[in-house]
């Protein structure tokens, strides 16, 4: 090895290496003519002596340069220059042919560039492999605890843990600025200690800051205290207000680090001891008990499960991390179990268990989204890639047997068949060297294009030639450039030189079956192609056209939490009646609704309920629930099937009310009349606090549009306590944007405090819902007809050449007397029958692929055969299309003609 | 002239007698090397003196010598190879092997001939 790296740096100094070895050779003659001259010889019998003892100084020579480098390699390199020298000749073939794999290769280098940034780029802290989170055990999401058992937690595993919420909206104001909106997360006071993070200006939080009475301060990020304050300095010691509360900046953190999730930027942090003053109210598994009320100081509640937990785990120091977890779980279990007031519950709830995984990219909602859709853009990438490198061994396959004389030639001269194979494979080198190139530079256009269709709104590192990509580029180049050789060097395997001079291409059958097979190959995959493609698309536009339950056009939608905004439960009700009256005062507006998750806005909530009919198909489940002020589902467009929509009688100290959706009805109802139909929170019945069913509005589709519509009840906004009410719909008459503007600077005015989320039809909330779906289904279908174009230009390159390749027995035929329509027919029945079996190999393929479970889980619905079927048969009108030329050019092949070219 | 005529360095033996030679010498340049094994062998060994470099060059590449630029004895600018830990030890193996090789062939030719029946 080490003998080899030393004639590597040789081969790059063989010129120095020469010059020396001249300046040795002068000083070794020169002492010899001494030595002679000494001995009595005369000057001339010295200097022939001298020669003479010093031998064959070429060889030697020769002998230096050999070994100053490595023969393959020497020789590699000349056939590199040849190949070059050959392609350079045929600049449109070598356009053409570097284009295709251009397109491949750009295609893959994206998908995987995507790949990375989603699925498996790191963290920005030291030795981000020893992170680990806690899940689940039969669920795929993160699991969230009490902060008592973070703390524990932190206590036990010595390398570092910590708990966090995850990026959650804070609104933030400074120096009398109008209220914005900015991500941030709570973290425990181990956090930064555990990521091993250290600031660029000022500190990070620590175990201190997060104590009872700790004064409130944060951490920002290198981004927004650049662009707030100038500089990272600028910020150290500034007072901001985060949801009302004043806050310091005691730090800020260096700029590559931007979230514990992918796709994420926070740019404040502050210490979980901040969530009551900060009114935090974000994801949590709350568990009520009859026996006491849950603190509302969420640090002080074990009973509020709210923070992730991550820990460093450094490999082979034997330390397991599992018994560390359940000794700081053990507290929080305890507290729990206590407020279970049924055995079931209990023993059900002490089944749970946890597990813990590596995480060195940290979190990713976009992971699990992006894998099936990733997976599945990386099938067609590879389709398209093979589909590419098919094609370029085609057209390869076909310049070699327009050079069959010339190889013929040098075969019969005695150049072995590996050196002229070596050839062909040094022209693929260049070619996929070049598609590599040009492929890189369309990948750095397309990956800003397919970060936004596939990661909507979300911050994905960028595309970089770093070695990783560079890796894959190159290994997917190497391998590219194999597979297109391979044709071209089966070929010369098999040619032989005497027939090959003899002008019948040496072809015996095996060029034209390879030929044939890359060409039916290509059929093929086009037709599954296009059938995916079609299929992907139908679906979104079945499900587009579908109604969602909801009126999709003239309804305006905004989030907003009046908690971050600093209103507290007594004022909140006020606010919301300000914001309604503010709204309906603007013109065109028809009507307001408002809820608290709404509809396709990211939240959703349930709770467990008890049945008090006996008939009722279920006892007690687990319910997805709303809590929406009268006229929310008129606002909406929601249809009322049964009974009555809320109103304003339905208040605080009347008989407490709920509307249920049709699917809630009917899975827990079933024939039954849901009106009527009592249930409540408790295990038993309750005169006081159980609701009456009075209504039942139409499914629809509120928590994703490829999901069931949910079964939802909805309580009255004026009968709960407490509602964080936080959606609010508006009905519009006549042209949407006017009326956007209005009301927001309305509201703008009115509220400055309250920040909305972007305002949009729930038409446009639907088209974002589906955003990755859309982006699949173009890729795919630019994807599918970039397979058909590659296709039909293989078959009309594949088959022209077929048709040079008989030209002769054709010729001769019509000679000795064939009829030309005749031969014209034969050619496109050869071509119609190419077609007719690649486009069945991929009829076979759509049929066949999706019976495949993994393949199956992937896509959205069956193929559609019948698709499929208009595929298949525009793949083998394509074939005749592109066999039509070369059979017309056959029936007039010219023998006379065709022996004087020879 | 009844002198016996001088031998060619044996395939392969070469590698050794530079190693061996610049064990003995230290840093030498090439004319020297050649010189040295000419005169030790009392000249019954011949070399082609022009196949040394590419011999050294080779093993400069395996790491058994290194060589640098310095002044000979008459103030030439002449190139010194000298020998490598490795080089050391790779030599020590090529004696042994070589003293095998020969007591081997010893053996063999040394035996007492048989009667033929």
């Amino acid at each position: 090895m080490m003998t080899w790296l030393a004639r590597l740096r040789d081969r790059v100094r063989r010129r120095e290496i020469k010059a020396a070895f001249d300046e040795e050779m002068r000083f070794h003659l020169e002492q010899l003519e001494a030595d002679h001259r000494a001995r009595g010889l005369s000057p001339e019998e010295a200097r022939r002596a001298a020669q003479r003892d010093f031998g064959n100084a070429t060889r030697a020579r020769e002998d230096l340069h050999e070994r100053a480098g490595l023969p393959v390699m020497d020789e590699f390199i000349r056939d590199l220059r040849h190949a070059w020298r050959g392609l350079v000749r045929r600049p449109l073939f070598t356009a053409g042919v570097v284009g295709v794999l251009a397109l491949g290769l750009g295609a893959a280098a994206t998908i995987h560039g995507l790949a990375q940034a989603i699925v498996f780029s790191p963290l920005a802290v030291p030795d981000p492999d020893e992170l680990h989170i806690v899940l689940e055990s039969d669920a795929p999401s993160p699991v969230r605890l009490s902060h008592a058992t973070a703390v524990r937690l932190a206590a036990e595993v010595p390398a570092g843990a910590a708990g966090f919420t995850g990026p959650t909206r804070f609104t933030v104001q400074r120096d009398g600025q109008p209220a914005g909106r900015v991500m941030g997360e709570l973290v425990t006071g181990s956090f930064f200690r555990m990521m091993r993070l250290s600031p660029v200006a000022g500190r990070l939080l620590e175990p201190a800051d997060d104590l009872p009475g700790a004064p409130a301060v944060a951490v920002a990020s290198h981004a927004w205290a650049t662009v707030q304050f100038g500089t990272p300095q600028a910020a150290i010691g500034r007072e901001i207000w985060v949801n009302r509360q004043r806050v310091a900046i005691v730090g800020v953190l260096p700029p590559e680090f931007r979230s514990t999730t992918v796709g994420r930027q926070s740019d404040l942090w502050l210490a979980t001891v901040q969530q009551t003053p900060l009114r935090y109210s974000g994801n949590a598994w709350t568990t009520g008990g009859d026996d006491r009320p849950n603190d509302p100081d969420w640090t002080r509640e074990e009973r509020v499960s709210w923070l992730n937990l991550m820990m460093r785990v450094p490999a082979g120091q034997g330390f397991a991390p599992m018994p560390a977890l359940l000794a700081a779980y053990a507290p929080q279990r305890d507290a729990l179990l206590g407020a279970f007031d049924q055995e079931s519950d209990r023993v059900e709830f002490t089944r749970r268990t946890f597990r813990i995984e590596p995480a060195p990219g940290g979190f990713s909602s976009l992971r699990e989204g992006f894998r099936s859709t990733g997976l599945l853009l990386g099938g067609l990438v590879a389709a398209v890639l093979v589909l590419a490198c098919a094609n370029v061994s085609g057209l390869l396959l076909v310049r070699i047997l327009s050079r069959h004389r010339e190889l013929g030639v040098r075969l019969a001269l005695g150049s072995g068949r590996w050196r002229v194979g070596r050839l062909a494979l040094a022209e693929a080198l260049i070619l996929s060297a070049g598609g590599a190139l040009t492929g890189w530079i369309l990948a750095t256009w397309l990956y800003p294009v397919a970060t936004g269709l596939l990661a909507p709104g979300q911050t994905v590192a960028e595309l970089t030639l770093s070695p990783g990509p560079l890796a894959v580029m190159a290994a997917l180049t190497l391998g590219s450039a194999l597979v297109c050789g391979l044709g071209p060097v089966v070929f010369i395997a098999r040619l032989e030189p005497l027939v090959a001079l003899a002008g019948h291409g040496g072809l015996r059958g095996a060029a034209g079956r390879i030929g044939r097979a890359l060409v039916g190959a290509q059929l093929a995959l086009a037709v599954l192609l296009v059938a995916v493609a079609y299929t992907l698309g139908g679906e979104l536009a079945r499900t587009l056209t579908a109604d969602p339950g909801f009126a999709r056009e003239n309804v305006l939608s905004s989030t907003f939490d009046a908690a971050s905004a600093g209103y507290g439960p007594a004022d909140r009700a006020a606010l919301i009646d300000r914001i309604d009256a503010e709204i309906r005062a603007v013109p065109g507006v028809v009507d307001t609704g408002f809820s608290v998750t709404g509809i396709l806005a990211g939240s959703v909530s349930s709770s467990g309920i008890t049945f008090r009919d006996p008939r009722a198909r279920i006892r007690s489940q687990a319910m997805q629930g709303d809590i929406v002020r009268p006229g929310f589902f008129r606002a909406a467009g929601r249809t009322l099937l049964a009974g009555r929509d809320f109103s304003p009688d339905d208040r605080a100290g009347t008989p407490p009310v709920a509307v249920v959706s049709a699917a809630f009805a009917r899975r827990v109802f079933g024939d039954l009349d849901p009106i009527g139909q009592r249930f409540g929170f408790g295990s038993e019945p309750s005169a006081e606090e159980d609701m009456t069913i009075v209504g039942v509005v139409a499914d629809a589709k509120l928590n994703a549009i490829r999901e069931e519509a949910p079964a939802i009840f909805y309580r009255a906004a004026a009968q709960v306590p407490d509602a964080p009410i936080g959606f609010v719909a508006v009905r519009v008459e006549g042209p949407v944007a006017p009326v956007q503007r209005a009301i927001e600077s309305a509201l703008g005015r009115a509220e400055p405090a309250v920040v909305f989320t972007l305002w949009r039809t729930l038409d446009e909330r639907v088209l974002n819902d589906l955003g990755p779906a859309r982006a699949a289904s173009k890729v795919a279908g630019t994807f599918a007809g970039v397979a058909l174009i590659l296709a039909a230009a293989g078959v009309a390159a594949s088959l022209g050449y077929l048709v040079t390749l008989r030209q002769r027995e054709l010729a001769l035929r019509i000679a000795i007397g064939a009829d030309p329509g005749r031969i014209r027919w034969a050619v496109l029945v050869d071509a119609i029958k190419l077609g007719a079996i690649g486009a069945g190999i991929g009829l076979l393929a759509a049929w066949l692929l999706p019976l495949i479970p993994a393949v199956g889980a992937l896509l959205p619905a069956r193929l559609n055969l019948g698709v499929a079927l208009v595929a298949a048969a525009t793949a083998i009108l394509a074939t005749v299309v592109a066999g039509w030329s070369p059979a017309r050019r056959a029936s007039r092949a010219d023998l006379l003609v065709l022996l004087k070219s020879e | 002239m009844s002198e016996l005529p001088r031998l060619e360095v044996l395939q392969g033996t070469l590698d050794l007698l530079i190693l061996k030679t610049l064990d003995s010498l230290g840093a030498q340049h090439g004319y020297g090397i050649a010189r040295r094994i000419e005169q030790v062998s009392a000249d019954v060994l011949s070399l082609n003196q022009g196949t040394l470099y590419p011999a050294l060059l080779r093993l400069e590449q395996q790491g058994f010598i290194t060589s640098e630029w310095g002044v000979s004895d008459n103030n030439r600018k002449a190139r010194f190879y000298a020998l490598t830990r490795s080089g050391r030890a790779r030599l020590t193996a090529e004696i042994g092997n070589w003293r095998r090789m020969t007591a081997a062939v010893e053996g063999i030719i040394g035996a007492p001939s048989g009667a033929r029946a």
